[in-house]
């Protein structure tokens, strides 16, 4: 439930956006990249890459829909929206691996789960942050609520499902 | 013939951790033959290097560290060990090959490569009884438990993670093979690759549920073959029509010679030997001392009927005490 609330705030927070993103709001260096690996339910494994000109790349690998590489694209007030709830979110203040050599940072660890890498670079600033889901805790909750936003920035779900 | 459950289970014993006898594991998007990959880089992997046979490479799926497995060539030379990564976790999917090599070696010739085929061939056999389908792990365990299920019987994993496969889509994701209460496993243990297991050596949970509740439900296929033949003369005297009382509840049991049964709420008319709308059907098995155990599929409900002088007295689930009466 605090997992659906937190996601419900992070949608939200998107959606009222309070002063209009603009393609300005986009710096040239703005780079997007999430990485789905594997889990033993056979979880989608691809790749997304948001460029700062809204250019949209993805690759299916296993267990997706859509198992190739396809080219699309995101308004920049798209982009603008989600570079800022990264920000204000405090992506880039986060630690850089939740679950694997840092499993100290989570409260326990599941038994099963995928791995999802996040990489941003926004004005001057660049952060990697390796999940796994395996990993329980108030940040690994944040941090999907980040994947997921970068999944419904490019509407991903219609390559996967 | 029959299956042999014991080779069934041998073989998975001797293969539980490498790639099948066929020399092929499956990747989500190909098969891959172990034969070319020592060879040639097939997959693509920017790993790849050559490990021929004679140079001592042996093929395993290994633990990856990271929660999954990994597909390697292994060898030791003066001590020290070697790998070769063939193909790391992302896209290994060799369930239901694994499973159909199992059940080849123990005489029952199946060749599937996806868990939904798998699950739908095996059900449509005539010698294997769907003892229960997608049910919690509860009432899959209160079924195990009856003995009725058997090493070499097959477990069907049914998704219903919105984070499991296909983007959380509703399905049949794994598959493994039942091999009984052993090495420790107190629930039950099953075999499988993908992750790889058996019990008293996997890296991983091997217990048959796998996970905890809110990943899968689960479907139990029994191959029927080897169950013991039913008392004739009782046999007779159960088919038929019954009234179950139980809990302040009245139902009506259809009793097949051959083994099933359905139920219905609505009390059946004279001379009527079908139900046309059965509120759920059931597997009956009765063992030598004449006790009769129904397994009622949709909710996995196990309920035993024990004899008292020519009719029967039910307890369902082991808790809940039913009267019975013969109508027809």
């Amino acid at each position: 439930m605090k997992r659906l609330a937190l996601a419900c705030a992070l949608t939200c927070a998107v959606a009222m956006f309070p002063r209009g993103a603009t393609a300005n709001d986009v710096a040239p260096d703005t780079l997007v990249t999430l990485q789905r690996d594997a889990c033993e339910q056979r979880c989608a494994v691809y790749r997304v890459v948001i460029f700062a000109d809204g250019t949209v790349l993805y690759e299916g690998r296993h267990f997706v829909r859509r198992n190739s590489l396809i080219k699309s694209g995101v308004s920049p007030e798209t982009l603008a929206r989600l570079i800022d709830l990264l920000e204000s979110g405090g992506f880039f203040e986060l630690d850089t691996d939740y679950g694997y050599s840092r499993a100290h940072l989570c409260d326990r660890m599941d038994a099963d789960g995928p791995a999802a890498i996040l990489s941003v670079s926004s004005r001057g600033r660049s952060k990697t942050v390796l999940h796994s889901h395996r990993c329980v805790g108030a940040v690994s909750d944040r941090l999907t609520a980040f994947e997921d936003a970068v999944d419904r920035a490019v509407g991903a779900v219609k390559w996967i499902k | 013939m029959g299956f042999n459950r014991k080779a069934a289970v041998d073989y998975a014993d001797r293969y539980w951790n490498i790639p099948a006898d066929d020399g092929i594991f499956w990747l989500s998007n190909q098969g891959v033959s172990l034969d070319q990959v020592r060879q040639r880089n097939v997959i693509g992997n920017a790993t790849w290097k050559k490990a021929p046979a004679v140079d001592g490479w042996q093929p395993f799926f290994v633990n990856d560290n990271s929660g999954g497995e990994k597909a390697v060539f292994r060898r030791v030379v003066a001590g020290k060990a070697e790998e070769i990564l063939i193909n790391p976790w992302a896209g290994i999917a060799d369930c239901a090959h694994f499973l159909s090599r199992c059940l080849t070696a123990g005489g029952v010739k199946v060749e599937e490569r996806g868990v939904p085929s798998l699950v739908r061939t095996l059900q449509a056999r005539s010698d294997t009884k769907t003892l229960c389908e997608q049910v919690p792990t509860s009432a899959a365990q209160r079924v195990i438990d009856t003995g009725i299920f058997k090493p070499g019987d097959m477990i069907g994993y049914f998704n219903v993670d919105p984070k499991g496969d296909y983007g959380g889509a509703k399905q049949y994701a794994h598959s493994t093979m039942y091999v009984g209460k052993i090495n420790g496993n107190k629930d039950g243990g099953i075999t499988c690759h993908t992750i790889c297991r058996f019990p008293g050596r996997s890296w991983v949970e091997d217990s048959w549920w796998l996970k905890p509740p809110g990943h899968y439900t689960y479907t139990l296929i029994h191959f029927s073959t080897d169950d013991p033949a039913a008392n004739l003369s009782q046999v007779n005297n159960l088919a038929g029509w019954w009234q179950l009382d139980y809990a302040g509840r009245t139902e009506y049991y259809l009793i097949d010679k051959s083994g099933s049964a359905t139920y219905t709420k609505v009390a059946p008319k004279k001379g009527q030997s079908f139900v046309a709308a059965p509120q759920g059907s059931a597997y009956w098995f009765m063992d030598g001392g004449g006790q009769i155990t129904f397994v009622w599929r949709k909710s996995a409900t196990v309920e035993v009927w024990t004899r008292v002088g020519a009719s029967y007295k039910s307890l369902i689930n082991g808790v809940t005490p039913g009267s019975l009466t013969k109508l027809s």
